[in-house]
């Protein structure tokens, strides 16, 4: 009781805006889960029949799914949209789920059921470093994760030297070496003339726009050169390649798993 | 006797012209590659040929030039995939550690003249390193001249 009393006094003196935020009238319960996974949380707006938009944050990568009576209709990441962002967000193994108050998309681009969806996810995490889990909240907080892998990581980090690291101290002399910051992974902007999401065989999983199927080809092999020339190098993994032709840029991306996702895209000639 | 020596003498004194030529040839082209290093980020830049052999390099010690060897072949075919229906003005691949960005060495930037690569980090200012390297390519079309009228 005397805790009870001490949570409505401390209420009352919230600043006014929290109190705002806090108190906004939305009916039913404001839940902060932890420990469910995203598949588990998306399975269960479906499952009620829910309609909204959710906000998916993992790590520096963040997604947005649309709802509309438990059905996922629309999905958008940074770079992707549709059935291949749907597949990427829900592959994330952890991060948060968060209400957001931004309107519905005007028009459906998930195309695939949800089942089907959360299959293909599966298979692309399958791969990565153990299940980890989802919070779902209605207030964004900073990675509560944080302080429990990356011990080991940074240790392992530690014993491999990385040859970026040699090279950056190579090149700038006497400059501290820091870690480069990652180029924004942003699709360049323009009409997608065909895209196409490639498995780790090179087989095609989703195309959109005529000539998808070769697109597929292309990606998966010029992938694979890539993969090759960073082998050769010392460079690590391929992340991603852009081509810049006169009115035109291909652009190809690495996902989880090994897949692949090349898109053409007709580009300003300026 | 004197013939003799002169005769002797002759594909020496031709030999060091040559010799000559390459050198001020390759120290204009290292030269050129060079000057990528006024863009923040650059780490060096090599040049391969249509074959994939390394011509030029202007790289830290890091990249031996066995490993420059063994990507460049690799390196030529992915131009010519990508030149297939045209080649691209340039094409920059996203590695884990760095990045490569690679540009046709010829007007048309096909392969017959080979290729320039710089290797960047991911933050580098493409934009910048598009004209440079545009001017590069060109100073090295031009020759060993070109530089030096440039300023």
């Amino acid at each position: 009781m005397k805790e009870l009393n001490s949570l409505a006094t401390d209420s009352r003196n919230l600043p006014a805006g929290d109190a705002s935020a806090s108190l906004r009238p939305s009916p039913g319960f404001t839940a902060h889960l932890t420990g469910m996974s995203l598949t588990d949380l998306v399975r269960l707006q479906s499952l009620i029949e829910a309609s909204g938009v959710f906000l998916v944050v993992s790590g520096e990568s963040t997604g947005i799914l649309h709802f509309a009576h438990g059905q996922l209709f629309h999905a958008e990441t940074r770079e992707l949209r549709g059935d291949a962002a749907a597949i990427e967000i829900l592959a994330w193994p952890e991060g948060e789920f968060i209400r957001s108050e931004r309107a519905a998309a005007s028009s459906a681009t998930v195309v695939s059921t949800l089942e089907t969806l959360l299959s293909s996810a599966l298979g692309m995490s399958r791969s990565t470093s153990p299940a980890r889990s989802m919070a779902a909240t209605g207030v964004r907080r900073k990675g509560e994760h944080g302080g429990e892998a990356p011990a080991h990581q940074d240790a392992s980090a530690e014993r491999t030297p990385s040859p970026a690291r040699n090279l950056r101290a190579a090149a700038t002399p006497g400059v501290a070496a820091v870690p480069a910051p990652r180029r924004s992974s942003k699709l360049p902007e323009g009409r997608t003339l065909a895209s196409a999401l490639v498995s780790p065989l090179g087989d095609l999983v989703e195309g959109q726009g005529p000539g998808a199927e070769a697109l597929a080809t292309y990606v998966a092999y010029l992938a694979r050169l890539s993969e090759v020339i960073g082998q050769a190098m010392g460079a690590g993994e391929t992340r991603a390649l852009r081509a810049r032709y006169t009115d035109s840029e291909l652009a190809i991306q690495s996902h989880a798993a090994g897949h692949m996702f090349g898109c053409l895209i007709t580009t300003d000639p300026h | 006797m004197i013939l003799t020596e002169a005769i002797e003498r002759q594909p020496a004194s031709r030999q060091t012209s040559s010799a000559k030529h390459a050198s001020s040839q390759t120290m204009s082209t290292e030269r050129s590659l060079h000057s990528l290093l006024d863009i923040e980020g650059v780490y060096g830049s090599f040049i391969l040929a249509a074959s994939g052999a390394l011509t030029a390099r202007d790289l830290p010690a890091v990249f031996d030039d066995h490993t420059l060897a063994e990507a460049g072949e690799r390196i030529v075919r992915l131009w010519s995939v990508l030149s297939d229906n045209g080649a691209p003005e340039y094409t920059v691949i996203d590695f884990a550690e760095y990045s490569l960005f690679v540009r046709g060495l010829s007007a048309r930037g096909d392969l017959t003249a080979g290729c320039l690569c710089v290797v960047i980090p991911p933050s580098v200012n493409l934009l910048a390193l598009r004209l440079a390297s545009k001017w590069v390519v060109r100073s090295i079309e031009q020759g060993p001249g070109a530089l030096a009228a440039s300023g």
